[in-house]
């Protein structure tokens, strides 16, 4: 059961009053109950979740199909790659996983400055997770030639299909990182509301809810990502 | 209709025991599950142990490769990381996700949804997996993948050119062989380095890299010169990995000697 | 007793969903930001109507090129100075000879030919096809007939149809900047390598891509609302079989959309940045390309068709006036079809393919014709001792019975390989999803647009100009593409806009027929717009349906009923229960109506 804290002495009034405050939020006339559209919402959610799931499955399609037919390309683009990166970045996916599941246990009991501190925390590691993609692995393979298709001009190469690991590793990476950065933005549309109108509370939390799945679905992706890319050979 | 009544009757402006306002005397209305942070917490360290287990596993393969020269089986290399990857997978959908205090159809939209996923793979490699398999005959000796044949002539450029890939013209060679000769700023090719008569440090660097064998564009055999002395073979980039079932016919002006010798390939 | 009478004395308090504020900027401001289901599915009808007819433009265009093949005579003469000149003459190149200059200079009527047939195949299939009866008709009818005020996220739906405008605008501008030659489907390596200086392939290519984001979400709402909005007392079997067929739908939709997303992004690296995954010279492979795209192409397929069987169901149902036969078998029929759809696009790719694929996928292709015959026999023994009453609609729905059985039965030599080798690119082909595509889905759209037109819009119709309409209709249907079926077979192959002299009465026959099938939908688009004008207000029930949307007015008020409606009867109880609003003697039955 769910132990709200009812205590709104600190609250501003400009807050309590305002109609996106969550104890003002009422839900759409076309449904019986809050509890219903909650439940719809999150259904819709996994329906959404498995479309992003289907979405990669033609990466992961690509991926097994080449990987069959060419290992040794597979072999020695996955030898290219530098485990510790993806190592670290799985860490940190993990542990922003962590907390916006921590996000939404808190907003469940109305603590609402905990609940955007781990808010805050999730969006950056979504930077810190960019930032190491971007810095320390595209920024440094790309310059020596290791890319994609026509682009690949890496000297030191000695499959004849390694051009086409690297089109899989960046299309793959890149469009995880392309729902990443999603992820972040969705993340600040929630702190913006919750820290202008506290927007999400115990009885009004379907988009921190909502958030916190899609994120969670990117971090199932990478979680699939990063052994098959870094660690299989 | 509820809710406002709901709202009326109570000066908090919601009910604490039903939030939603649904129906307070519904016996069937739990509330919603809020996670222990204790089991949160559990859960992420257990996520980051097997994290740490599949990069430790994959290490000691690596070591074990390089020092004692073990090379394990393919399969468990990919089994050990795959299952650990759907272990850590199943903690996050069961407790960050919270598929295991959930409704069960959205379990079953991601379980079906998997099984699509499946469907895809499966039947996809099936195709290119086994066009040998029934009637080897069928067709004369595939030409493999990757020879860059169409790579000789490059777009046409014009004001309203989309195209952001360079116009690589290969000359019909394989892009690899290609960016083994031209390399690019960061890593000058082979050409580069004849051109400064140190071809020798270019070889140092190739056989260092990777290559087991010798490679063909090394006509002065720097392979043996520089030590690099375990097998002979020279490699012929176009044909190191022949398969049969690639769509043939593509591209008709295809060196016969490249599809001659896809026959001792597999 | 139904809803609407009990609350008689509510009529004035809520007008019906067409009134709207005073003034013209007002009206196109409130529809432009509605997310009332009823308006959003009008606004997709106008939509997919119209791009119904730049495909069908485009359709006659391609018959009209076909009319006479492409010859090219030379001949040598003495001029007057004494010099022998050659001069080549071209016949045939009608197409070029019409609208050549819309393409530019140097462009050969057969390259107008493919951008032609291209436009007709992209706009049919992504814009017209797909979207017409779940987006347009199930949109306006699926909250209603589960008695709910609207789908279940009214704001996604608005978005979906803003999206949806902006891939056909995408898909226009493509069209307008020269056209694509690709064919709808875009295989590769065409797609990636023809006209090659220029964005328009990428253009169309994002349209189709956008517009699946459209399908997605569409699909996603209806699959929630089905759950969760059912009115009380409506289980999973009390639904309409229409509601069942496109629940179906929706779970394609949501399925297979995002595969075809990832391959269309694919194929614009591969076009823009040549990353070689569908490339042989990079180590690729096209044929994955159509394995990508058949993935969700196929069971698009179903999307298409699924639809309009819901319809076929429910007008035949009613204007038998007879329960439905079979209803659970037709119900789990559509689930069946959803489901077995995801096992057989390989039968597109049988001449490229592995054998051992070859075969699992030919014996999976024909478990397609089990479920689609249940159905058939199911509607079949519906009519069997039913009071028929033969309108527009019903007319529509016996068509259909004829022309997709037709379009499934020949769909089976085609899953055979022996013979797929042969037929294989024909205009067997062409004929044979021609008649399930057209001769079902479109002929199922205009019967449900004739079944629901006085619901929608609150006025009746000329029976008479519109049974002339689907007269000519379908004698055009069949003339255009049963002719098809022969060229098929002696070999003409498709895509092609030349051929030998022997095919050019058959040719000549199919384009008649194209006129007369153009003559009949001009004849509904007559019938319709007259009846906007002038038409005789719609009675709540015409037809005496006993589904929920009939209980309402015509057209609905703003928030579809007075009160939540809580079920009292099966949808199809037509022998136990007396269909609400229902006045016989504006629409009178048979006389043996009535007496099974």
């Amino acid at each position: 059961m769910t132990m709200i804290d009812t205590d709104t002495s600190g609250v501003p009034a400009r807050i309590l009053k305002s109609p996106m405050h969550w104890r003002n939020a009422k839900h759409q006339s076309h449904w019986r109950s809050g509890d219903e559209e909650f439940d719809a919402a999150k259904f819709g959610m996994w329906l959404f979740l498995s479309t992003e799931v289907l979405l990669f499955a033609g990466i992961f399609c690509g991926y097994a199909v080449f990987r069959m037919l060419y290992p040794e390309a597979w072999a020695n683009g996955s030898h290219s790659l530098d485990w510790r990166m993806g190592a670290a970045n799985t860490a940190i996916l993990l542990f922003s996983s962590w907390t916006a599941a921590n996000a939404v246990r808190l907003c469940q009991l109305d603590k609402q400055f905990w609940f955007k501190i781990n808010i805050l925390i999730t969006i950056l590691c979504a930077i810190a997770f960019v930032a190491i993609k971007f810095t320390f692995e595209y920024g440094i393979k790309l310059p020596e030639g290791k890319a994609p298709g026509t682009f690949f001009s890496y000297p030191y190469a000695t499959d004849p299909h390694e051009p086409l690991w690297w089109s899989l590793y960046y299309i793959g990476t890149g469009i995880h990182a392309f729902h990443v950065i999603i992820g972040a933005f969705l993340f600040a549309f929630v702190l913006w509301r919750a820290h202008r109108y506290q927007a999400y509370g115990p009885t009004q939390y379907t988009l921190v809810e909502n958030s916190a799945l899609y994120w969670h679905i990117v971090d199932l992706i990478w979680i699939f990502l990063f052994p098959l890319l870094y660690l299989i050979h | 209709m509820s809710q406002d009544t709901t709202n009326a009757s109570n000066n908090l402006g919601w009910d604490p025991i039903d939030p939603h306002g649904i129906n307070p005397h519904d016996e069937a209305h739990k509330g919603h599950f809020v996670a222990d942070w204790k089991m949160q917490i559990s859960i992420l360290v257990i996520l980051l142990v097997f994290t740490v287990l599949t990069v430790g596993f994959y290490n000691l393969e690596q070591w074990a490769e390089t020092a004692f020269e073990i090379t394990l089986p393919k399969w468990i290399n990919i089994a050990g990381a795959m299952s650990i990857a759907t272990v850590k997978a199943i903690l996050v959908a069961a407790f960050f996700m919270q598929l295991k205090y959930d409704k069960v159809l959205n379990t079953f939209v991601m379980l079906f949804c998997l099984f699509c996923v499946a469907l895809f793979l499966g039947f996809t490699m099936i195709d290119l997996g086994s066009r040998h398999l029934v009637d080897p005959e069928r067709a004369p000796p595939i030409v493999a993948g990757g020879t860059g044949v169409g790579l000789n002539a490059a777009p046409v450029d014009k004001k309203f050119s989309l195209i952001l890939s360079p116009k690589v013209n290969t000359g019909g060679s394989n892009i690899v062989y290609y960016a083994r000769l031209h390399g690019n700023e960061e890593k000058p090719g082979l050409l580069y380095y004849r051109e400064k008569g140190d071809e020798a440090s270019f070889w140092k660097k190739f056989y260092g890299a990777h290559a087991s064998g010798r490679d063909e564009l090394d006509e002065r055999n720097f392979y043996e010169q520089l030590g690099f002395t375990t097998g002979t073979s020279i490699s012929d980039s176009n044909a190191s990995h022949p398969r049969y079932g690639l769509t043939p016919g593509l591209f008709s002006d295809v060196d016969p000697k490249t599809a001659e010798s896809q026959d001792d390939g597999h | 007793m139904s809803t609407l009478e009990a609350n008689a004395g509510h009529h004035h308090d809520e007008g019906s969903y067409f009134d709207g504020p005073p003034g013209m900027m007002a009206r196109i401001w409130q529809w432009s930001t509605t997310v009332d289901h009823k308006k959003i599915g009008v606004m997709y009808l106008v939509a997919v109507l119209f791009m119904f007819f730049l495909g069908g433009m485009a359709a006659i265009g391609v018959r009209y090129e076909l009319l006479d093949p492409i010859r090219t005579q030379t001949t040598e003469f003495v001029n007057a100075a004494g010099d022998i000149e050659t001069v080549t003459v071209t016949t045939g190149e009608s197409l070029k000879e019409l609208m050549g200059g819309m393409f530019g200079e140097g462009v050969s009527g057969s390259q107008i030919y493919n951008r032609v047939f291209t436009l007709h195949g992209a706009i049919m299939v992504f814009m017209f096809i797909i979207p017409a009866i779940p987006a347009a008709l199930g949109n306006f009818l699926l909250p209603i007939m589960l008695g709910a005020k609207d789908v279940a996220f009214p704001r996604l739906n608005l978005l979906s149809w803003y999206i949806y405008v902006v891939g056909c605008l995408f898909g226009v501008l493509s069209i307008l900047l020269g056209g694509v030659d690709t064919g709808w489907t875009f295989y590769t390596p065409y797609s990636t390598t023809t006209d090659a200086d220029h964005w328009r392939v990428v253009l169309m290519v994002m349209a189709a891509f956008i517009l699946g984001f459209s399908s997605i979400l569409t699909g996603l709402n209806f699959v929630v609302t089905v759950h969760k909005l059912r009115a009380p007392g409506m289980g999973w079997f009390d639904m309409p079989l229409m509601i069942w067929a496109l629940y179906a739908t929706a779970i394609i939709q949501v399925l297979a959309t995002p595969v075809v997303g990832i391959t269309l992004l694919l194929l614009i690296f591969e076009r823009v940045m040549h990353i070689g995954i569908f490339d042989p010279s990079l180590g690729g492979d096209p044929v994955l390309y159509q394995h990508f795209f058949w993935f969700y192409s196929h069971p698009v397929v179903y999307v298409m068709i699924l639809p309009g069987m819901g319809i076929i169901s429910e007008v035949i149902a009613v204007n038998a006036r007879k329960h439905i036969f079979g209803y659970r078998a037709i119900a789990f029929s559509s689930l069946g079809i959803a489901g077995v759809s995801f096992l057989v696009w390989g039968h597109h790719i049988f001449t490229a393919m592995g054998e051992l694929a070859a075969i699992l996928f030919s014996g999976l292709t024909f478990l397609v014709a089990i479920p689609t015959a249940i159905k058939m026999f199911n509607w079949v023994a519906t009519l069997y001792k039913g009071s028929i009453v033969i309108n527009t609609a019903m007319t529509y729905g016996l068509m259909f019975l004829f022309t997709f059985s037709i379009g499934g039965l020949t769909g089976l030599p085609l899953a055979t390989l022996a013979t797929d080798l042969h037929l294989h690119d024909s205009y067997y082909v062409v004929a044979h999803f021609h008649y399930t595509m057209m001769g079902g889905t479109v002929i199922a759209f205009m019967a449900g647009l004739h079944h629901w037109w006085p619901k929608m819009f609150g006025k009746m119709y000329s029976e008479k100009g519109a049974m002339l309409g689907a007269a000519l209709v379908f004698i055009g249907f069949n003339l255009t593409f049963f002719t098809q079926f022969f060229l098929g077979t002696q070999g003409m192959p498709r895509r092609y806009a030349n051929y030998v002299d022997e095919f050019q009465t058959l040719h000549q026959i199919s384009s008649a027929g194209s006129l007369i099938l153009l003559v009949g939908f001009l004849v509904h688009l007559f019938v319709f717009v007259q009846s906007l004008l002038s038409g005789d207000k719609a009675p709540a029930n015409p037809w005496g349906g006993l589904t929920l949307e009939w209980e309402t007015e015509s057209p609905p008020i703003e928030h579809n009923f007075h009160k939540e409606p809580i079920l009292k009867h099966g949808p199809y109880d037509f022998e136990t229960t007396v269909p609400p609003h229902w006045d016989p003697k504006d629409y009178p039955l048979p006389e043996n109506a009535g007496k099974h």
